[in-house]
C-alpha cells in the first residue's frame, strides 16, 4: 500500500521581489513597497507570471515571478541580510511589463523607470 | 557561411569600431581581457553569453552597449562576430585559446589570460560595476544555466516570438535591446491545474496577508 500523501510543509519565508520605483524605495517618507510572490513551480507558469532564472537576483532555482499576487511589505522588515541580491534591469522591466500587463496597461515600455 | 560574407561581417564590425587597429584596446577587448583575468580559463561559448549579459545590462542603465559589438541570433543564443577577430588579435598576448576534448568526445573551445598583454583592462567605475554585477549572477551557475539565462533575456525572446509566428529560426537575426517585453498573446491560456496552484497559492499568503493589516490597523 502506498504511504498516504503527507501535507506541504510550511514554510515561514518566501522569495519576493520588490518592484516599486527606485524613488519609493528610498523615500524616508514611503514606509512600505510593493513586492511579488516568487514561486520555483515553473511548471505552473501562467499569463500572469514572468520566469525568473537561477542566479538573478540571487535565486538558487529557476522561479515564476507572480504578478497576479501582489502585496504591500513594510521596508523595515526588508533591510539587512534579508535581501539576497538585485535583478537585472531587463529582468525587472520584463516583471514590471507583466504586471502591467495583469493590471490590464497596454504600454509596457513605461514599465522601466 | 562563406569567406566573402565573413569578410563582410568583420568590416561591420570594424566599421562600427573606429578604434579597432590591431592592437588597439578597443571596449570591447578590454572587457575580455577583464574577465579572463576575473575568471582565468573560460569556454568560449560562456564568455560569449557573459558577455551578452554585460551589454545588455550597460545598455539598461545607460542606453548604450559597453562594448559596442552587434549582437545576432545564432544556434546556440546570443553571438556576436566581434569576438572571434577580437580573440585572434590578442591571442598570444593578451589572451589564450586551447581546445579540450570533454569524456563525452566533445570539443571545447577554452579562453584564458595570455602571458604578455600589451595593455590593461582600465574599466571606468560604471563598466566594472556592470560587469562584476554580471559576474556576481553568474558564478554560480553551470554553463548551461548562463545560456537559459541568456535566453530569457528581452532580445532573446523577441526573437524566439517572431520565430515562434514564422516556424522557423531566424539565425543571423540582428538582437534589438530596445525590443519590448514579450508579453502573453490574446489566445494564451494557462496550463492545466493553473487555478488549483494559483489558490494554493494565495491561501498560503492568507496568514501573512492578515498579519499585515493587522500591523498597519494597530
Amino acid at each position: 500500500m502506498p504511504p498516504a500523501a503527507s501535507p506541504a510543509p510550511v514554510r515561514d519565508e518566501r522569495w519576493l521581489v520588490v518592484v516599486s520605483s527606485k524613488r519609493d524605495c528610498r523615500d524616508v517618507a514611503c514606509p512600505t513597497v510593493v513586492v511579488l510572490i516568487l514561486s520555483a513551480k515553473v511548471e505552473h507558469a501562467g499569463r500572469h507570471d514572468e520566469l525568473i532564472r537561477a542566479g538573478d537576483g540571487g535565486v538558487q532555482r529557476d522561479s515564476i515571478a507572480q504578478t497576479d499576487l501582489v502585496l504591500f511589505w513594510p521596508k523595515d522588515e526588508l533591510l539587512d541580510d534579508r535581501c539576497k541580491g538585485d535583478l537585472m534591469l531587463d529582468t525587472l522591466i520584463r516583471v514590471r511589463a507583466r504586471l502591467a500587463n495583469t493590471l490590464g496597461i497596454a504600454e509596457p515600455k513605461a514599465t522601466g523607470s | 557561411m562563406n569567406r566573402a560574407a565573413d569578410i563582410d561581417d568583420d568590416a561591420v564590425v570594424r566599421s562600427q569600431s573606429p578604434q579597432m587597429t590591431p592592437s588597439a584596446p578597443t571596449p570591447y577587448r578590454r572587457t575580455l581581457l577583464y574577465l579572463a583575468q576575473r575568471l582565468g580559463e573560460i569556454p568560449n561559448t560562456r564568455l560569449h553569453k557573459v558577455v551578452y549579459l554585460i551589454d545588455l545590462e550597460y545598455h539598461r542603465r545607460y542606453g548604450r552597449t559597453l562594448t559596442g559589438a552587434p549582437w545576432v541570433r545564432h544556434n546556440y543564443g546570443p553571438m556576436t562576430k566581434a569576438l572571434l577577430p577580437a580573440l585572434d588579435e590578442m591571442a598570444g598576448h593578451e589572451l589564450v585559446q586551447r581546445v579540450k576534448t570533454t569524456r563525452s568526445d566533445r570539443t571545447l573551445k577554452l579562453v584564458a589570460p595570455g602571458p604578455a598583454p600589451r595593455y590593461q583592462p582600465d574599466l571606468g567605475p560604471a563598466e566594472r560595476e556592470v560587469v562584476d554585477f554580471i559576474l556576481s549572477v553568474t558564478e554560480r551557475l553551470t554553463d548551461p544555466q548562463v545560456l537559459d539565462l541568456a535566453y530569457s533575456t528581452t532580445p532573446m525572446r523577441a526573437v524566439l516570438r517572431r520565430e515562434a509566428t514564422l516556424g522557423r529560426k531566424l539565425i543571423d537575426a540582428p538582437l534589438e535591446f530596445d525590443a519590448d517585453p514579450v508579453l502573453p498573446g490574446p489566445d494564451e491560456v494557462d496550463p492545466p491545474g493553473h487555478a488549483a496552484f494559483k489558490r494554493a497559492e494565495a491561501q498560503a499568503l492568507g496568514g501573512a496577508r492578515a498579519r499585515l493589516l493587522a500591523s498597519f490597523v494597530e
